[in-house]
């Protein structure tokens, strides 16, 4: 995993323990199964994380897994992101981040489902 | 579920007044929804307002957020909610279509009629939103009546009839301002459609005024 990255775990562990963002994760996404490959760059080096919400539960680990989605950026915008520097949907809308669908559907509505997300996740963080 | 496609072959003539009025009037009758397709520069949800509820997935598809308009929910799809403001897009064109595909094949709507307020020109997104809505469309054009609008409008005119989509009515904006007007009402009594003048007034500039829409929804509904 990219060292840059420690740098948000206090965030991510805010993330975490968040119930209420939790049970409104949870709440959207009851009775579906939904996955997604993030893939972080830094001048060659690539980190890859798996997240997925497969029977009301949200879990995470590293290295590349199949995925419903890829979402790829730099890891330094993902930091941004996290930190609340950098609005996720000016980064996408701009071309800095690059959203594929792997289950037929359009990129575009993964990537509107996308900026829903992180604009919760922004909220949580703010 | 139809299709009505507000269009104009020029920019800034009305398109998003003609439509969104005319939506709002609609609503007194049919379930109605609305789409602001000017992905690059949406502003129906200036007049519209955004939806407080957020675009959320529904089996496999968006669900289509809602606004209050004349006091009744409409559904609203606009780039608007996914474009924060003062931000620009700046994606490749193919992916504007990708955006297009979603709004109208992967939301759910769940209304009688959709109206859409189309980008201006005969540009890509026009002749895509056309083919995959044709058989189910008919198409309001939105024009000012005066000679330099002439030639776009038999353009549109033109890629109406290729793709076999009715030109329901034609609206002549700002009637009453221009000197020309009725010799350019002359020139497209040839597009074979109903033509709807509409004055310029004071009202129309401070909001949503439907009432003033009655004639045009008389020709195309």
């Amino acid at each position: 995993m990219n060292p840059k990255l420690l740098t948000i775990i206090p965030k991510l562990v805010k993330l975490g323990l968040n119930q209420w963002w939790a049970r409104r994760l949870l709440e959207q996404y009851k009775g579906i199964n939904r996955s997604c490959q993030l893939i972080l760059l830094d001048d060659g080096d690539e980190t890859a994380i798996w997240v997925g919400i497969q029977d009301g539960e949200v879990k995470a680990k590293i290295g590349r897994y199949p995925a419903t989605t890829t979402v790829t950026m730099d890891v330094d915008l993902f930091i941004d992101i996290v930190k609340g520097r950098v609005d996720f949907r000016e980064a996408l809308w701009h071309g800095a981040i690059q959203v594929e669908s792997h289950d037929g559907r359009p990129w575009t509505l993964h990537a509107f489902l996308w900026s829903g997300f992180w604009d919760l996740v922004a909220e949580i963080l703010r | 579920m139809r299709f009505l496609l507000v269009m104009s072959g020029k920019g800034g003539v009305g398109k998003t007044t003609v439509s969104t009025n005319l939506a709002a009037l609609l609503t007194r009758k049919f379930r109605v929804g609305f789409i602001d397709l000017d992905i690059y520069g949406p502003n129906a949800h200036l007049i519209l307002g955004l939806p407080e509820v957020p675009a959320i997935e529904q089996g496999e598809m968006l669900a289509p957020p809602k606004v209050n308009v004349d006091g009744r929910e409409m559904q609203f799809m606009s780039m608007a909610m996914f474009l924060p403001e003062g931000v620009g897009l700046a994606i490749k064109a193919e992916f504007v279509l990708d955006i297009v595909k979603t709004i109208i094949q992967f939301t759910r709507w769940d209304c009688d009629l959709i109206v859409v307020d189309m980008p201006p020109g005969s540009q890509d997104v026009v002749n895509y939103t056309l083919e995959l809505v044709a058989p189910r469309a008919k198409a309001i054009l939105v024009t000012e009546p005066h000679k330099m609008s002439l030639s776009d409008c038999r353009r549109l005119y033109d890629i109406l009839k290729l793709k076999e989509v009715e030109l329901s009515a034609i609206v002549l904006n700002k009637y009453n301002l221009f000197r020309d007007a009725p010799t350019f009402e002359v020139e497209v009594s040839h597009f074979r459609a109903p033509i709807v003048k509409l004055n310029w007034s004071e009202e129309l500039q401070s909001g949503l005024q439907p009432d003033l829409f009655g004639e045009l929804m008389e020709v195309v509904v």
